[in-house]
């Protein structure tokens, strides 16, 4: 851990209220968290980046102290990518970890359209697909969208690769799920 | 006293003057209402969807203007039709605000906003409509509790957790409100639910009993789902139901089993696909009838079967008439016990069913268009169905079934393995590879069809280039109003004839469930323009494949209209 990452954690820790505290399970991503596997056999371990390869990853951020995975809340759950850097768009970039020839990225999986679960992957198109209504967003751009009712790019989630593992760098690039009513 | 004062209190005296003018509503005026009001999601427990009001006729419609229009402030799906008693109008709209509305003037009485949970996912963000009994008015929630509100203050009476949102539970259905009791089915066919149908007591909203879609292993039917699919099963109820007080039975359509393939769930799956009939006081299932077996389509049956005395041969039958999701217009005997087959008829294009049954009505189906797991499939009519939600109504004048139709689409769907987790979508379908066929030599897909029925033929048909998502709604003018396209226009038809008489072009598209209501005398009709939900996931799909380069612009409106 650098110097510079611990301080940040520790400007964050010191902002935590009791309230969020007492329920860590449903707590947002916090600076430091690292990325574990959200479902499956090896739900709860930590993701290795060496293991991200084509499909995304559901992944939900977990307390690298305590071991708690914040699994309490779908606005909680992320989709981590591996794509060709060349692939990239320049406001992709912005929030991606350069592994040359490679960059990964983390989106939210809360649809910016109601709210569900953006479970489904295009392999061809490189397209994270909802389920519940088909809004496909290109990864490689941003998670911009192509198709389908929702009119918003999914959330990123700044991280990078420290030991081989995803850590929390800072918070989401937008809303994560749909606008208020 | 200061004036202000005085202006508080003679405010309140005005309103308390109108507050005495509620009249409870009681089970004799739902079984009878009055022809000026709509108590109910189709007016009557029968399901008709028909307004004995012919002040507005084929004679004077052409002069129908809007009167006054209120804006809900709400995108998505309005669904719901304005439920009126004695002057008063309640609506709701996507997440949950129920508003009560002078029904003559457009004066806004009262809101209530659901305040629902930040992370809900919501498949339908649609409601559709309120129940009225007693002094309160019901609305079931997204995060599937049950609200009882006064119905001349607005104020919360008490509210009951149905199941918990987190499970992949949510209501979208106007309650049934009958004998003491409110009703209400639970929506989750794609997030691994086990459906049922609730009755609570509509004076303090406690569970009076709890009918499951799904039985329990050692229950009857149980035998047709294998292992523990029985407790992922899926099987909601999301259309309200109709009821015979004669014989205190309501009558409940059901949706798909799940996850959609049938191959993950082989076997009959009851009482998926079906209707059932649950004896008011102890929801004792008297009988049902499956329209498919082993879904493999997403066909929900959930349309409640519309309660029709028919002739057939000479006869006279006590009947449920059902056009199916599946693409069959269906005919079916009702009793105090058993359900019975007469009869049915494909009404669009379907390929799947190859024959039925004669006796029972149980379907034979080509086995090739029925999708599995990893086993693609192109099937018609699309999993949208020949009609999907969007009720039908009938004219007691003229016979007449009308029925809101979408012919000529397919659906090309592949299942794939999927492991059950709470609360989240369990469908097993591949959407990535999902897309409706078409016949390029066809250039209309909706419809509004009109079905005699006694004799069984159809008497008129009109067709649209757009798909239709238009709930119906027939009146004693002769009438038949129905929205539902693209080109958001709300029309009028002959009911004899199917000539359009007027149409006028609204905000969005129309997927509101229109009614027709008189104060003093003045005959009003009145819909929500607010398209969304699947009537607008149709219409990307129909963009994908080119048939249409528009969005439907969205956001809810209320229209009322009436004559100079």
């Amino acid at each position: 851990m650098n110097r510079r990452r611990m301080m940040v954690g520790a400007a964050t820790l010191s902002f935590v209220r009791p309230g969020n505290a007492a329920k860590p399970r449903r707590m947002k991503p916090q600076v430091g968290d690292v990325l574990a596997h959200a479902f499956g056999e090896q739900a709860g371990s930590v993701i290795a980046a060496k293991d991200v390869v084509l499909q995304p990853v559901p992944a939900f951020p977990r307390d690298p102290s305590t071991g708690v995975v914040r699994d309490g809340s779908l606005h909680n759950q992320l989709a981590v990518l591996r794509v060709p850097s060349e692939r990239l768009t320049p406001k992709a970039k912005r929030h991606a970890v350069a592994a040359p020839p490679h960059a990964f990225l983390v989106y939210s999986a809360a649809c910016t359209h109601t709210g569900c679960e953006v479970s489904g992957w295009n392999n061809d198109a490189a397209r994270l697909v909802c389920p519940c209504h088909g809004s496909e967003f290109d990864v490689a751009d941003a998670a911009r969208v192509v198709n389908g009712p929702a009119t918003k790019p999914l959330a990123m989630l700044k991280v990078e690769i420290t030991d081989g593992v995803f850590r929390v760098t800072g918070g989401f690039s937008r809303r994560v799920g749909p606008e208020p009513p | 006293m200061r004036p202000s004062a005085f202006l508080v209190i003679l405010a309140l005296a005005a309103a308390s003057a109108k507050a005495t003018t509620y009249p409870a509503v009681t089970d004799e005026r739902l079984e009878t209402p009055e022809p000026g009001n709509w108590l109910m999601y189709r007016g009557t427990y029968d399901s008709h969807g028909y307004s004995a009001l012919d002040t507005i006729n084929t004679n004077n419609v052409a002069r129908l203007k809007p009167l006054w229009t209120f804006s809900t402030g709400m995108r998505e799906g309005h669904q719901a039709p304005p439920v009126v008693n004695d002057g008063r109008m309640f609506i709701t709209t996507p997440h949950n605000h129920l508003i009560a509305l002078d029904a003559a003037t457009g004066e806004e009485l009262w809101r209530y906003r659901r305040d629902l949970p930040e992370d809900l996912a919501q498949m339908h963000p649609t409601n559709r409509g309120v129940g009225l009994y007693g002094n309160l008015v019901y609305m079931a929630t997204a995060d599937c509790y049950l609200v009882a509100l006064d119905a001349v203050t607005g104020a919360v009476a008490w509210e009951t957790e149905v199941e918990d949102y987190g499970t992949g539970y949510y209501m979208t259905l106007a309650p049934l409100t009958a004998a003491g009791k409110v009703m209400v089915g639970v929506s989750g066919g794609e997030f691994g639910i086990r459906g049922f149908v609730a009755a609570l007591d509509a004076k303090t909203g406690e569970l009076a009993w709890k009918a499951y879609t799904i039985p329990a292993p050692g229950e009857p039917g149980s035998e047709s789902w294998p292992g523990d699919t029985w407790k992922t099963g899926g099987v909601p109820v999301w259309i309200t139901g109709s009821y015979d007080p004669g014989t205190r039975l309501t009558y409940w359509g059901t949706g798909n089993g799940g996850p959609w393939m049938g191959d993950a769930r082989s076997g009959d799956n009851l009482y998926a696909t079906s209707v059932i009939a649950l004896d008011v006081d102890s929801g004792a299932m008297a009988g049902y009838h499956q329209y498919h077996w082993n879904d493999s389509w997403d066909w929900d049956e959930v349309s409640a079967p519309i309660l029709i005395d028919f002739e057939r041969a000479g006869r006279s039958i006590a009947g449920l008439v059902h056009p199916g999701r599946n693409g069959y217009l269906w005919f079916l005997e009702r009793s105090d016990a058993a359900i019975r087959f007469i009869d049915a008829k494909p009404y669009v294009k379907q390929d799947v069913i190859t024959s039925l049954d004669p006796a029972t009505g149980r379907p034979t189906y080509d086995e090739t268009k029925k999708p599995g797991i990893g086993k693609p499939a192109t099937f018609c009519p699309s999993h949208w169905g020949g009609k999907d939600w969007p009720p039908a109504a009938f004219s007691p004048r003229t016979r007449l079934l009308y029925i809101p139709a979408n012919d000529n689409v397919c659906a090309h769907l592949e299942g794939v393995e999927e492991e059950y987790r709470e609360g989240r979508t369990f469908m097993g379908a591949k959407m990535e590879t999902f897309t409706l066929v078409l016949d390029p030599e066809t250039k209309t897909i909706g419809e509004l069809q009109a079905w005699h029925v006694d004799t069984f033929e159809k008497a008129w048909s009109v067709a649209f280039e757009s798909h239709n998502w238009g709930p119906v709604l027939a009146t004693a003018g002769d009438l038949v109003f129905m929205g539902g396209t693209s080109d958001r226009y709300f029309r009028a038809f002959d009911a004899r004839s199917g000539k359009l008489l007027w149409r006028q072009r609204t905000n969005s598209g129309i997927t509101g469930v229109p009614s027709s209501y008189a104060v003093d005398g003045k005959q009003y009709v009145a819909v929500l323009s607010g398209w969304g939900v699947d009537a607008e996931r149709q219409q990307e799909a129909l963009r994908i494949l080119g048939r249409t380069s528009i969005r439907v612009p969205q956001g809810g409106v209320l229209w009322v209209f009436g004559l100079d």
